[in-house]
C-alpha cells in the first residue's frame, strides 16, 4: 500500500512542479500558447489514471497537462508542444490545449466545452463495436457538464451501453462564475444522472488520491460488468486562475466565498502526506522523498527547455 | 443501364459501402426504418439514434478517429447546425491540430435547400459555410449518378466530407450503369457544351438543383446560340480545384450565374471573386438568384423567390434579338419536386488531376 501511495505522490509532484515551472516561463514570456494550469487538482488526474490500464483510453480538455502526464504521456513532447517547439506532441500545431499521446491511450484533448463528451462516446463506441478491452475516460469540468452536449451524450452512452466513465472535475468555478450563480437552487446531480439517466454516479472529494483511485476502480468494474456508463463527480480545488499563470490568491474578487477551502490541509499533497504518516511513514523520510523528486523534475524540465529556441525565432 | 432516382442512388451507394467494409456504418434518426432498406441487410452497421445532433455527430467523429468510416445523416442543414461544433471545430481540423497522421474520415450527409412549403427555417443552404472550412471535402451532387459516386468516394478518401444533398432533386432520375461509375477520382464539375460555334460564347455556371433550370435553358437555346453549362459539384479539402474551373470559365465571353440560394457571399460569389484574382480577362457577368432574404412558405410568395429558366431565356433573347414562345409553367412544375430526367444531357466530366 505504502509503495502505491509513494507512486501516486511521485506523479502528483511531477505534475505540480512541472505546472509551476511552466507558469514561471509563461510569466517570462517564453510561452505563446494559451495556458490552463491544473495546480491544486492533480490528485484527480493521478487517482483516475492510476486505476486504468493500457487498454483504457482518456480524452481530455483545455486543462489537461495533468491528465496527459498521469496517463503516462511523453513528458518531453508535452513541454515542447506547450513551448511551440515543432518536436511537440502535435508538432506545434496544437499547443497546450491539444495534447495527445496515443501510444499510452491519451487520445487527445480540446478546449470546446462539452464537446469532449461525444468524442469520448465515439472512442467508447469503437471499443464496443470491435469488442475491444478497456474503457474510455472523459475528463470534463463542472462548466462543461452544464453543456447540452454532455446531457445528450450521457443519454446516448446509456442507449448504446458504452464503456465510458465521465469524470467531472468540479472546481466550483467556470472561469470566474461560481456554481451557485449557474445552477438552479436544489440542483441535484444524483437525481439527474443516477435516478434520471440511469448511470452509476459517485460524488467524492477529488483531493484525496487514494479515494479517487478506489472510486475509479469501482466505476470501471461496474462499466465492464454491467455495461453501464458511469459518472465520477470529484470535488476539486483549482489553486490557479482559470487561464494564464497567476495563483488564485492574486485575484482580488474571486473565490472569497470558498477561500477557506484553500487552506493547506486541503491540498492534495498534504493529504497524501497525511495518509503516509498514518501508515507509519516517518516525516523526514517523506519530506526527503519529496525534495529528491522535486530536484529530479526541475533537472528534467530545464534539460528540455534549454533545447528550445522559440523566443529567438 | 437502369432508371435510378436521386434517393435510390444514395441508398445504392450506402449498400455498396456497407457491404465493402464492416467499419462503414450509417447513423441517424430513422436510419433503421424499413423503407430505408439498409438495416435489414446490415443490422450491425446501421443505427437509429436519439435526436441529439451534437452528440451523435461527435460520436461519429470519435469513431472515425478510431478507424471507422461513419456516415452521419442529418435530415436538414438547420438540424445539422446544432452539430457545427463537431463538424467544423473538430472533424475539419482534426488531423491538422493534432500534428498530422490522425485521420478522421467521417461523412456528414446533410439534406439542404429548397423544398415546397418548408419556409424560412427549413430551406437554407449555407454552402459557403462548408466551403470556407479548410480540411473538409464538400460534395454537392446534382444528378443521381453524382450522388452515387460522391457517397462512395467519401467512404474511400481519408478526410472528412460534407455530402450536401438538395431535397429538390430527390425525384430526379437518370439511366445509368452502377458498375460504370467512377468513385476513385474526385469529380469537380460537369460541362455541357454547345455544338454551335459562334463569336459570342455564353456560359451558365450553376450547382446543385440549379442544374435543372440551367439545362432547361440550354435545351431551349442550344440550337440558336453558343451556350454551355458548367455545373460545379465537388470541392476537395484544400480547394485546389478552383484553378481547374477557372481554366474553363475564361474561355467564355459572358457568364451567367444561376443560383437557387441568395447570391450574396455564396458559392458562386466566391468563385467570381477568385476569377477576378487569377484572371486578367474582363468578362461580362450576370447573376440570377433569389433575393437576400430567407425563403417564404406560401407558393404565392415562393413563385417570386426562386428564379426559373424563363428569366434567363428572356435575358438572352433580348441581347440576341430573337423570340422563343415558351409554354406556360404549371403550378406543379413551379412548386413540386421535379421528376427531371438527366439521361439525355451529354456532359464532359472534369476530375481532379485530369
Amino acid at each position: 500500500m505504502n509503495n502505491q501511495i509513494f507512486i501516486f505522490l511521485k506523479k502528483i509532484l511531477e505534475i505540480r512542479l512541472t505546472e509551476k515551472l511552466i507558469s514561471d516561463q509563461y510569466i517570462k514570456k517564453k510561452i505563446f500558447s494559451f495556458l490552463h494550469l491544473c495546480i491544486g487538482q492533480e490528485a484527480s488526474a493521478v487517482g483516475v489514471c492510476s486505476a486504468l490500464d493500457n487498454n483504457d483510453q482518456v480524452w481530455g480538455n483545455h486543462r489537461s497537462h495533468g491528465h496527459y502526464l498521469a496517463k503516462g504521456g511523453n513528458y518531453k513532447k508535452m513541454i515542447f508542444e506547450i513551448f511551440g517547439d515543432l518536436r511537440g506532441c502535435c508538432k506545434g500545431y496544437g499547443g497546450s490545449m491539444h495534447l495527445i499521446d496515443r501510444s499510452v491511450g491519451f487520445m487527445g484533448s480540446g478546449p470546446i466545452l462539452g464537446s469532449c463528451a461525444p468524442i469520448s462516446a465515439g472512442l467508447a463506441a469503437a471499443k464496443k463495436f470491435l469488442d475491444k478491452k478497456g474503457i474510455v475516460v472523459c475528463f470534463l469540468g463542472d462548466g462543461s457538464s452544464e453543456e447540452g452536449a454532455f446531457y445528450e451524450t450521457v443519454n446516448l452512452a446509456g442507449v448504446f451501453k458504452l464503456p465510458i466513465l465521465f469524470v467531472i472535475e468540479d472546481n466550483i468555478y467556470s472561469v470566474e462564475s461560481d456554481s451557485s450563480s449557474r445552477k438552479v437552487e436544489g440542483y441535484n446531480h444524483q437525481n439527474i444522472f443516477q435516478d434520471g439517466l440511469k448511470l452509476y454516479y459517485q460524488r467524492i472529494s477529488g483531493q484525496d488520491v487514494l479515494k479517487v483511485f478506489q472510486a475509479t476502480k469501482e466505476a470501471k468494474k461496474k462499466i465492464i460488468k454491467e455495461g453501464r456508463p458511469s459518472i465520477l463527480h470529484l470535488d476539486v480545488l483549482r489553486a490557479y486562475k482559470h487561464s494564464g499563470a497567476q495563483p488564485e490568491s492574486e485575484n482580488t474578487y474571486y473565490r472569497k466565498k470558498h477561500i477557506n477551502k484553500f487552506c493547506k490541509d486541503n491540498d492534495c499533497i498534504e493529504i497524501v502526506k497525511k495518509n503516509l504518516y498514518q501508515l507509519g511513514e516517518e516525516i523526514d523520510f517523506v519530506e526527503n522523498f519529496i525534495n529528491i523528486e522535486k530536484k529530479k523534475i526541475e533537472e528534467k524540465f530545464h534539460k528540455i527547455i534549454y533545447q528550445i529556441k522559440i523566443r529567438s525565432v | 443501364m437502369i432508371k435510378i432516382n436521386f434517393t435510390d442512388a444514395i441508398k445504392f451507394a450506402h449498400l455498396k459501402n456497407l457491404a465493402r467494409n464492416k467499419k462503414n456504418i450509417v447513423l441517424g434518426l430513422g436510419m433503421t426504418y424499413p423503407n430505408e432498406g439498409l438495416y435489414e441487410k446490415f443490422k450491425n452497421q446501421v443505427f437509429d439514434t436519439p435526436v441529439s445532433e451534437m452528440s451523435i455527430t461527435g460520436m461519429a467523429v470519435g469513431l472515425a478517429s478510431q478507424g471507422f468510416r461513419p456516415c452521419i445523416v442529418h435530415g436538414r442543414v438547420e438540424f445539422a447546425m446544432l452539430a457545427f461544433d463537431q463538424i467544423f471545430t473538430h472533424a475539419s481540423r482534426w488531423d491538422y491540430m493534432f500534428g498530422g497522421n490522425y485521420k478522421c474520415p467521417v461523412t456528414f450527409r446533410i439534406a439542404i435547400g429548397r423544398q415546397w412549403g418548408n419556409g424560412p427555417q427549413h430551406t437554407a443552404s449555407y454552402h459557403s459555410i462548408f466551403l470556407q472550412s479548410p480540411g473538409i471535402n464538400v460534395f454537392i451532387p446534382s444528378r443521381p449518378s453524382e450522388a452515387y459516386e460522391y457517397l462512395i468516394y467519401s467512404s474511400l478518401c481519408s478526410e472528412p466530407s460534407a455530402f450536401l444533398e438538395h431535397r429538390w432533386l430527390y425525384k430526379t432520375f437518370e439511366y445509368f450503369d452502377l458498375k460504370k461509375t467512377n468513385s476513385n477520382k474526385l469529380l469537380l464539375a460537369t460541362h455541357y457544351q454547345s455544338k454551335i460555334n459562334k463569336k459570342k460564347k455564353y456560359l451558365i455556371i450553376t450547382y446543385a438543383d440549379g442544374l435543372i433550370e440551367a439545362l432547361k435553358t440550354y435545351e431551349c437555346l442550344k440550337d440558336r446560340i453558343d451556350i454551355s453549362v458548367l455545373n460545379i459539384s465537388g470541392f476537395n479539402f484544400n480547394r485546389r480545384n478552383y484553378y481547374e474551373i477557372i481554366k474553363i470559365i475564361i474561355k467564355y465571353d459572358e457568364i451567367i450565374l444561376f443560383d437557387t440560394s441568395p447570391y450574396e457571399f455564396g458559392l458562386l460569389s466566391g468563385l467570381v471573386g477568385f476569377l477576378g484574382i487569377v484572371s486578367n480577362k474582363v468578362m461580362k457577368i450576370k447573376k440570377f438568384s433569389p433575393p437576400f432574404t430567407p425563403c417564404p412558405t406560401s407558393p404565392y410568395l415562393t413563385k417570386n423567390y426562386y428564379i426559373n429558366y424563363r428569366k434567363i431565356i428572356e435575358y438572352i433573347q433580348k441581347k440576341e434579338n430573337f423570340k422563343i414562345i415558351l409554354k406556360k409553367s404549371s403550378f406543379d412544375e413551379l412548386n413540386l419536386w421535379p421528376d427531371f430526367d438527366f439521361t439525355l444531357y451529354k456532359k464532359k466530366k472534369i476530375y481532379l488531376n485530369g
